[in-house]
């Protein structure tokens, strides 16, 4: 049954279910703001709260949320602790994030093949 | 601002490490610094292109992503191996290095079984644009799309795919084109390879530009010449006056003029 909050537009992407490290199949399977954000840090290799917001030119609000899932889903990882700007809610911005990606998840070969490749 | 361009290919045996290494090269030898990165880890090889042996190098990609050296230990100045026809030096008036993968086989294993930190590899790219001081970073990526290919597309500048006039070749653009449409490349450019000299080179490039909506930087055609020097050199070193060599030119240019 619709849920009339969810008005006529289709269902927002499901996100992957478990934590990082992603990869980047993972990363094409994002819906497109989170995709576009991570692309763009991708290429930046690390970047703050705002960064973020400057290139994105988004609510900063929104952005941290964005950020939050990212985090949350394994996507992303902070690079040092950081505290919260007193009154905004907001993320410091001198903490850096950074993606957290693998080139591939281990592979389910027998041992005994990749023994014979030693 | 250094140029990092990913060439990539959906299919194997387009030329793809053919051609990145003569149109780095042919960069080069505009006074540009260069160096290519074989992330081909799977299946490496440009180095053959370049007269390295597999006894010519201590370090590997592989190495520097396992930790065991740098990525600027990885590279090496091939330009004084790359020779003309009469295997004499080439006179490259900029630099090329090479960054090769391993071909050892448990080494190629050790990749496809444990992966690696896809942050490490582009850290290490970064590495080796500050520290050889480079202006352009090729990188030759595996054939089809992988996790290391979609790295590789998605940190470039440019992107190149090279197709042959085939129609496996051309479905398989189609999907390259929409995951680099996903991935935000900003520029990519068609390369069409080992054309059969009985299309026209108007009407082929036409077709192809009109089929994907993306420029075609350059056309080339199978000949005899290629097949005879069989990865034993560069090409458009050892046939200066050829008219593929003439093309290798003009898409370095289109790059160049990309700066």
């Amino acid at each position: 049954m619709r849920n009339p909050a969810q008005g006529e537009s289709s269902p927002p992407p499901q996100r992957p279910p478990s934590a990082g490290p992603k990869t980047m199949t993972d990363l094409l399977a994002l819906a497109d703001p989170e995709r576009s954000l991570l692309n763009w840090l991708v290429r930046q290799r690390r970047a703050s709260l705002a960064d973020m917001i400057a290139h994105t030119q988004a609510d900063p609000a929104a952005v941290q949320a964005m950020v939050d899932g990212l985090i949350r889903d394994g996507f992303l990882i902070p690079l040092e602790e950081g505290a919260r700007v007193e009154g905004t809610g907001v993320e410091d911005s001198r903490v850096m994030f950074k993606p957290n990606l693998l080139s591939r998840k281990p592979r389910t070969v027998p041992d005994q093949i990749w023994k014979a490749l030693d | 601002m250094t140029q990092v361009i990913s060439i990539h290919s959906f299919r194997g045996g387009t030329g793809k490490s053919n051609l990145t290494a003569n149109i780095a090269t042919a960069i080069a030898s505009q006074g540009k610094r260069v160096a290519i990165v074989d992330t081909d880890i799977q299946s490496p090889g440009i180095h053959v292109l370049f007269g390295l042996d597999e006894d010519d190098f201590t370090h590997s990609l592989n190495d520097y992503l396992w930790d065991k050296c740098s990525a600027k230990d990885a590279a090496y100045d091939v330009t004084t191996h790359v020779t003309t026809a009469s295997g004499s030096p080439a006179q490259i008036s900029g630099t090329v290095y090479l960054v090769p993968s391993s071909l050892k086989a448990g080494e190629i294993a050790k990749i496809l079984r444990e992966g690696y930190d896809v942050g490490l590899l582009n850290d290490g790219f970064h590495d080796l644009i500050d520290q050889l001081d480079l202006d352009y970073l090729f990188i030759d990526t595996h054939p089809g799309l992988n996790e290391e290919t979609l790295l590789s597309i998605a940190i470039s500048d440019r992107m190149v795919i090279i197709l042959r006039p085939d129609r496996q070749d051309f479905l398989g653009t189609a999907v390259t084109l929409e995951v680099a449409q996903k991935l935000d490349v900003p520029d990519i450019t068609l390369l069409v390879n080992k054309a059969p000299d009985i299309y026209p080179r108007e009407t082929l490039i036409d077709r192809v530009q009109t089929q994907y909506g993306v420029p075609v930087g350059g056309l080339f055609y199978e000949n005899d010449e290629m097949l005879q020097l069989a990865s034993g050199g560069i090409f458009w070193l050892h046939h200066p006056d050829h008219s593929f060599s003439q093309e290798v030119h003009t898409v370095a240019q289109l790059l160049l003029g990309a700066e």
